[in-house]
């Protein structure tokens, strides 16, 4: 349903270029829901960014191609764009609900703000969306009269859940929904993510840089490093077989529950992106670093999963 | 920031100087209020026509000053025309018509009158009547003012400073055995107990009870008549005297504060929220519009105020509105403007800023909805905080002479006091009474100010 490919989005600053998404492709299913993970400053937000095109005054490169049912996206006009496709197709909940809401708009208000600034419904209708849009995040109807501060974090969570599906969305890009909230919350937020993607049918775009979150809700996954997608294939095969230097020790860091296993770290630092290692960018972090790895790695297929190693590639 | 309208107003109410700033405007409210009740507006319309305000003492002191002074300072006593009686009678033979008017007093002041003046009006066919006008004093003693021809329909005696009745005074003082005082004041003179300083007013008496006042007139119509008013001008009058025009003070204070509040909240208001809405804009939109913005601004932050208003209502003549929006004009952009951009060039970095970009609001829509009213708290702020500014302003461009003319304001009040000469001749009440209402209103604001601060600048809210 929707397919990226060769997605770029560098943004210029004083000196140079920064390669924030470079290049990355991937696929998204009807009703499935893919994750994209990393570290910070990896790029996952701009990825998000660019697929919105919620760019900043700062883009020096925005190019690739975003197919939405065939349609590229990259094509359209900025006013078609965010007429047709903004929150009517692809809408958003952005990282940190808490500050995702005008604080003076009554929460009732924000979560029809998209039809009212779109005017493409009439008060009434917009005020019966809105029930019916916080019925589905089971957010009390009382929530509607309340300011955004009045509201528990949670709860805050749920109307901006509920703002992103007023339009009625195919694709809802999730950006660290659950970042500022306490397990249980987080549990019953995601909860109410997966009975929305089935009786919606809605396709997900998650982004977080947890994991384990990532395998509750993700049918496939791609893990970005540096504004490249190094690993993308089925989150099954992705967590008990990964391929790529970088996503093995990204699980390795997760620590265990019920075994002694002391969990890895990754030695250095993310790289800087402004600046960033010629060939492959895990380069200076590699356990298995060769030579080789000074040249731009080749995209392989192993096991279902694309990989961007030169460990896997065909030589 | 996200608190209600209701919790910052009962912060700002339950703190001291938010409740002082409340009283204090409750009562200059209250003030513009009666002013409507109480002082009809025509009464405002005629500050500037001698003729409305003849009745009035010059440059009397506030009736409670006599509590001040601990003495019984004299009102203005008026023997109007139906308080006097009327005889009439002709001699039909020579053709000569006799009218005598007689009124009387009660005289029980401490101190003597300011002035004294009769009007007379007469309707004649022939001749012009004679005229003689005397004053009975409660000992006996009978002083004629005026004997003179009647040579207008309504004459105004100001029989004070009449040398015919000057010189009868003198006459008067002679005979009654006084040493001669180098000036000589009929109200004081014909108003004092008999003795050798009759003529001082600083060693004599006040002679109380009963005096009369009897105009004779003597005319050749048989249907000529005559009628006459009396004047004992007071030196105390009304809550806040009157000025050297016989304006009640009152009147021009009453309202001078709803004048005065019109003009400083209105030029507050406009000039705070444009400036404001102006550095929203500039930060909002940036590059092109944000640079040149900013640059007018600087300009009109350096732009000599004073000298261009004086410049201006010295060239044309200027009323109040013109005023206004003169000083609305030369601050369009200001301090506001630089303090809004900085504040919205840190709110627009928000989340809820990006998300509601990406929904698709326009960014009039993200201004208007999403940045000014996170704006609002400090436009207040400013607004309480410019009102005395203005106020001030305007107090001064009046006392400079460059206010409106017609209306009677505080600084108007101030600047007639200050050519009257009122610091030194001690005319108190004329220059303390607008001051007083200047600062109250402006410390009110300024308290109010202090208040709210307090409420929406959380740093200050530490105590």
């Amino acid at each position: 349903m929707l397919n990226v490919s060769s997605l770029k989005l560098y943004y210029q600053v004083r000196g140079g270029t920064v390669k924030a998404v470079d290049e990355i492709d991937f696929n998204l299913e009807k009703g499935r829901t893919v994750a994209i993970v990393g570290e910070s400053g990896c790029g996952k937000s701009s990825t998000a960014n660019a697929i919105l095109r919620l760019l900043p005054r700062n883009v020096n490169t925005y190019t690739g191609k975003v197919l939405l049912q065939g349609r590229d996206l990259m094509e359209m006009k900025d006013d078609e764009f965010r007429r047709e496709v903004a929150w009517k197709k692809i809408s958003m909940v952005f990282q940190g609900a808490m500050n995702s809401l005008n604080p003076v708009l009554k929460v009732g208000d924000q979560v029809a703000e998209p039809l009212i600034v779109h005017s493409s419904a009439s008060k009434a209708e917009a005020a019966k969306r809105m029930s019916e849009a916080l019925q589905l995040v089971r957010l009390p109807s009382s929530a509607a009269q309340r300011y955004p501060h009045e509201l528990s974090g949670g709860m805050k969570q749920r109307a901006v859940i509920a703002m992103s599906l007023i339009a009625n969305p195919e694709i809802v890009i999730l950006d660290e929904p659950t970042s500022a909230l306490d397990v249980i919350t987080q549990a019953n937020i995601m909860n109410t993510l997966k009975t929305l993607r089935k009786e919606l049918g809605l396709s997900y775009i998650f982004i977080t840089h947890d994991l384990a979150l990532a395998s509750e809700l993700a049918d496939s996954l791609a893990v970005m490093y540096a504004g490249k997608i190094v690993e993308y294939g089925a989150a099954e095969g992705m967590y008990t077989d990964p391929k790529h230097p970088y996503t093995q020790k990204l699980l390795e860091s997760v620590p265990t529950l019920r075994t002694d296993k002391k969990p890895g770290f990754i030695p250095g630092a993310p790289p800087d992106l402004f600046n960033p290692p010629a060939g492959c960018r895990f380069q200076p972090r590699c356990p298995y670093a060769m030579e080789v790895c000074g040249q731009e790695p080749p995209a392989a297929e192993v096991d279902g999963h694309r990989v961007l190693c030169w460990l896997h590639a065909k030589r | 920031m996200s608190r209600s309208l209701k919790q910052t107003a009962r912060e700002v109410f339950t703190s001291k100087s938010g409740f002082t700033a409340l009283v204090i405007l409750a009562g200059i409210l209250c003030l513009s209020a009666a002013a409507q009740f109480y002082v009809p507006f025509e009464t405002v319309d005629k500050w500037n026509s001698p003729q409305f305000w003849q009745g009035l003492p010059r440059l009397a002191a506030p009736s409670w000053s006599s509590l001040l002074a601990g003495k019984n300072l004299p009102q203005t006593i008026l023997v109007e025309k139906m308080d006097f009686l009327k005889y009439s009678y002709i001699i039909e033979q020579i053709g000569v018509k006799y009218i005598t008017l007689v009124g009387q007093f009660e005289y029980a002041y401490d101190g003597f009158p300011s002035e004294l003046a009769a009007v007379v009006e007469a309707t004649y066919g022939g001749d012009q009547p004679l005229m003689n006008i005397r004053l009975e004093r409660p000992d006996g003693t009978n002083v004629t003012l005026v004997n003179t021809a009647i040579s207008n329909p309504t004459s105004y005696l100001y029989l004070s400073v009449d040398s015919e009745t000057k010189a009868r005074t003198l006459d008067f003082l002679k005979s009654a055995g006084s040493n001669e005082p180098k000036a000589v004041y009929p109200e004081v003179v014909l108003f004092a107990a008999k003795g050798a300083n009759m003529g001082d007013p600083s060693m004599n008496s006040v002679l109380k009870g009963t005096y009369r006042i009897r105009i004779d007139v003597t005319t050749t119509g048989s249907r000529d008549d005559v009628d006459a008013e009396f004047r004992v001008y007071g030196q105390v009058y009304g809550l806040a005297g009157t000025d050297s025009k016989r304006r009640d003070l009152l009147v021009g204070l009453v309202w001078g504060a709803p004048i005065a509040l019109a003009f400083g909240l209105s030029a507050a208001i406009l000039t705070s929220v444009f400036q404001a809405l102006m550095g929203s804009l500039s930060a909002w939109y940036g590059g092109v519009v944000d640079e040149i913005t900013q640059r007018v601004t600087d300009i009109y932050m350096i732009l000599p105020f004073l000298p261009i208003l004086i410049t201006v209502s010295v060239v044309y003549r200027i009323d109040i509105l013109t005023l206004l929006s003169m000083v609305v004009i030369l601050s369009l952009l200001g301090g506001m403007t630089k303090t809004a951009r900085s504040m919205t060039l840190q709110v627009m970095t928000e989340q809820y800023i990006e998300a509601a970009t990406s929904y698709g609001a326009s960014r009039r829509r993200i201004l208007l909805y999403y940045i000014m009213p996170r704006l609002v708290p400090y436009i207040v702020a400013n607004i309480v905080l410019a009102v005395p500014a203005f106020v001030f302003l305007e107090a001064a461009l009046s006392l400079l002479g460059l206010g409106d003319p017609r209306v009677p304001t505080w600084g108007k009040i101030i600047g007639d006091a200050h050519a009257g000469g009122a610091a030194i001749h001690g005319l108190w009440w004329w220059i303390l009474l607008p001051s007083a209402l200047i600062i109250l209103t402006a410390a009110a604001f300024a308290f109010l100010g202090y208040a709210l601060d307090r409420v929406v600048n959380p740093r200050l809210r530490e105590r």
